[in-house]
């Protein structure tokens, strides 16, 4: 059992899908409620109670799952090779969780970014960048490193 | 049109569409890849 590894892989999973978890409602749920709020002129309510909450939500997720994600790259170093260096250096075989790695860092810029504003219509939007985003994200995690070969890699 | 590009599905399509082009890139960086 390689326990380093399997925590790693365990607990950024759990991260990252409460991280897309709460991304997605944000982008699906929230924004639509606010839009529909918006027309009683009743957004503060949201803004005030939810939002918030939701922003540190969001960033606390973010973090967990990018710290862990970096930490699991290392764990797929083989000799000669560093994962985490190969990976954002875009290097061979590990260029496609690389690509991954960045996307994944380029959300994370955003969440701590822009979306982290009082201005609540922008971090919506911001929110929705992030959201397309997630689909390549989910892809190349998912097919970048250990199912490369399921999608020809 | 807005409200088209406002709907999740455009997020969708656009998320796809920003995957392929990122699998070609991938094509290229892996040495074996493609193959």
């Amino acid at each position: 059992m390689d326990w380093p590894a399997a925590l790693l892989r365990w607990f950024h999973e759990l991260a990252a899908i409460m991280w897309l978890g709460l991304h997605y409602y944000t982008d699906l749920i929230y924004s639509r409620a606010r839009m529909a709020a918006a027309s009683t002129g009743s957004t503060a309510i949201l803004d005030n109670f939810v939002a918030t909450r939701l922003g540190h939500g969001l960033r606390f997720s973010a973090i967990v799952a990018w710290l862990l994600g970096c930490g699991l790259l290392s764990t797929i170093s083989i000799p000669g090779h560093n994962g985490f260096l190969d990976a954002f250096l875009l290097r061979g075989m590990y260029a496609p969780i690389g690509i991954g790695a960045w996307i994944g860092t380029l959300m994370l810029v955003i969440t701590f970014g822009p979306m982290r504003t009082t201005n609540v219509a922008s971090a919506l939007m911001w929110a929705r960048v992030n959201t397309i985003l997630s689909v390549p994200l989910l892809f190349f995690m998912a097919f970048g490193y250990s199912h490369q070969g399921i999608v020809g890699l | 049109m807005k409200q088209r590009l406002n709907s999740p599905w455009a997020a969708l399509v656009l998320g796809i569409g920003l995957t392929a082009a990122l699998y070609a890139l991938a094509l290229r960086l892996v040495p074996h890849g493609g193959g």
